[in-house]
Formats: structure tokens, C-alpha cells, sequence
């Protein structure tokens, strides 16, 4: 083994090596003491794992789980009102209810010219075979 | 996975509950692993604002996407920091829009009160280190190295195989002692 080999392996199971392969960690030994820069980097990399989980502590967190679920009863709240709320916001179908009663309004407001009320008023009473057209003949 | 096979209260019988729209189920997940996941998502953002924020976001998709949880491919807490993670990522995508990089002074890992200078200077270099780490490495790291998963359960949340997280793990070890390396010099 050779201090390449050996930072390779190093990367690969860390700085503890009683976890290395038996045979790997036997040959590990003896380039450990013959060699300044193979110690170097063991150093190196028990440092790393040293202050790895130094500064991964995480800081303390108060009531989390309570804004969680906080979160939660919002986040309800706002989809079983969201379906309506939708409905009436939605700019396009509010426009095209606006549109589609606009059209209603008109429809139903809207009056029969007179002389075809006329017409039709005469054709319900009268022969229409009969009928000349003249309102006042038949008076 | 029949429900009768699951063990009463675990968390993949819970699981199914909330796939059910059980709300007290969702509850107890909540109360169970809340800390865990905050855990896992400060490691990975290194900000308690953000982090906070990306849990309370990870429990909601839990509740939204239950049923796309499946008991027999993949374990519940795999599947939850994978909900976890994906939204760390895409809070680094909307940093990285924002024109911000990730070493930034608003990074704000925790320090022991009491240290000496040059412990201190190595625990700064590690922070950037940290930090400049991709993402996936990062992920990896602490998921094996900090929190002592098993490199199995780290490749699904990774999705990909052991030998693709050993390799995560040996390039982030290497670079982080490069770095410490130079710090010392």
C-alpha cells in the first residue's frame, strides 16, 4: 500500500480504522508508521470528522410541532373554503356569469313588436283563412 | 401490505390512517418526528429560519401526498426526508435565483461557548466546506456520517445504489480535507 492507496481508502471508510477490511487495515498499520504524510492525513481526516459533528449540532427548537399542525389547521381551513371562494373569484367564469346573465335580463325584458302581437293576438280569436289583415273590418 | 399485518401504531400503520384522512394519525407522525426531520433539513440548509419553515412544509406534503406513499416500496421516514429533501432543494434553486451563493453570512450553524481561536478557525473552514459541498455530497454525508444512517437507506432517499453513495461520501471526505489541510497551512 502507498499514500495514494491509502488516501483513496481513506475517503472510502473514514478515519476510524478499526472499521476498515482486516487485511486493509493491516497493511494501513504498517504504512502508518513508516510514512509522515499517510499520518498527515489520517490527522487530517479525524479532524473532519471531529468538527463534521461539532458544527452539525442543532440548535434547540421550541414549539415546532405545534406550528406544525398550526400550519396544518390553516392549510385545512383554506381548502374546504377554497372550492367556493374559488368559484367566485375566478375571473373567468365571473365574466362569464356576468355575460350569461346579461343575456337573461335582456331576454326576459325584452318586448314584442307591436304588430306581431297584433298578428298573433288575431290569429288566436279569428279564421285566419278569413282574416284580411284589417283589425278594424272585422270590428 | 394488509393493514392487520402492521404493527398498531407504527409508523406505516399510521401511515395508512392518514392515508385515510385520520388526523390524530397525522398528529402522532407529527409529534414523532418533527425533530428529526428539522434535524436533517438544518444540516442540510444550515438555517434555523429555513429550516423551521421547510419542516412545517414537509408534514403538510405529507398530508397532500399520502397516497402516493406506498407501504411495500419504500419505508415511511425514507419517504419523508425525501419530501424533506426535495424541498431543501428547491429552497437552494430560489436562493440561487435571488442572486444569492450558498456560502453567505446569513449561514448560522451553532458554536460551543467555549473554544479555543484555532479550533474555532477550523470550525469556520469546515462550515464553508460544508457548504460548498454539492448538494447530493452534502445529503450524503449527513445522512451516514452525521446521523448514522446505513448507506442502503441513504442511496433511497438519494435514489441511487450503496456503491453511488460511497462514492458521494469519499469525494465530499476528500474535499473537506483538502480544505482543512489548507486551513492548516
Amino acid at each position: 500500500m502507498n499514500e495514494q492507496n491509502f488516501e483513496t481508502l481513506l475517503d472510502l471508510h473514514g478515519s476510524n480504522l478499526s472499521a476498515w477490511p482486516e487485511n486493509l487495515r493491516a497493511e494501513a498499520n504498517v504504512l502508518l508508521a513508516q510514512s509522515a504524510l499517510a499520518r498527515a492525513l489520517l490527522n487530517a481526516q479525524i479532524d473532519v470528522d471531529k468538527h463534521l459533528v461539532d458544527v452539525m449540532v442543532v440548535p434547540q427548537t421550541y414549539g415546532l410541532e405545534q406550528k406544525v399542525m398550526s400550519r396544518f389547521a390553516a392549510h385545512k381551513r383554506r381548502s374546504e373554503t377554497g372550492f367556493w371562494r374559488g368559484l367566485i373569484w375566478n375571473p373567468a367564469l365571473a365574466a362569464a356569469c356576468s355575460l350569461a346573465f346579461g343575456f337573461y335580463l335582456g331576454a326576459a325584458n325584452q318586448e314584442l313588436p307591436v304588430d306581431l302581437a297584433e298578428d298573433l293576438t288575431y290569429m288566436t280569436f279569428y279564421d285566419y283563412e278569413s282574416w284580411s289583415g284589417d283589425v278594424d273590418d272585422e270590428s | 401490505m394488509d393493514q392487520t399485518t402492521l404493527k398498531a401504531n407504527s409508523d406505516e400503520y399510521l401511515m395508512q390512517r392518514v392515508q385515510q384522512r385520520d388526523e390524530s394519525a397525522f398528529s402522532m407522525l407529527v409529534q414523532r418526528h418533527t425533530l428529526s426531520i428539522h434535524a436533517f433539513i438544518y444540516r442540510l440548509c444550515g438555517n434555523q429560519s429555513d429550516a423551521e419553515d421547510i419542516t412545517q412544509e414537509t408534514f403538510l406534503r405529507l398530508w397532500q401526498r399520502a397516497s402516493n406513499w406506498t407501504p411495500d416500496t419504500v419505508q415511511f421516514t425514507t419517504w419523508l426526508h425525501q419530501i424533506a429533501r426535495n424541498l431543501c432543494i428547491d429552497q437552494f434553486r430560489r436562493e440561487r435565483s435571488r442572486k444569492r451563493t450558498v456560502i453567505q453570512e446569513s449561514v448560522e450553524f451553532s458554536d460551543s461557548t467555549i473554544e479555543s481561536l484555532e479550533d474555532d478557525a477550523q470550525r469556520q473552514a469546515m462550515r464553508s466546506a460544508i457548504r460548498t459541498l454539492p448538494e447530493r455530497q452534502r445529503t450524503a454525508i449527513v445522512l451516514c456520517q452525521v446521523q448514522g444512517w446505513t448507506q442502503q437507506d441513504a442511496a433511497r432517499v438519494l435514489d441511487t445504489t450503496v456503491d453511488g453513495v460511497q462514492a458521494l461520501i469519499g469525494r465530499a471526505r476528500r474535499t473537506l480535507r483538502d480544505i482543512l489541510v489548507k486551513n492548516y497551512e
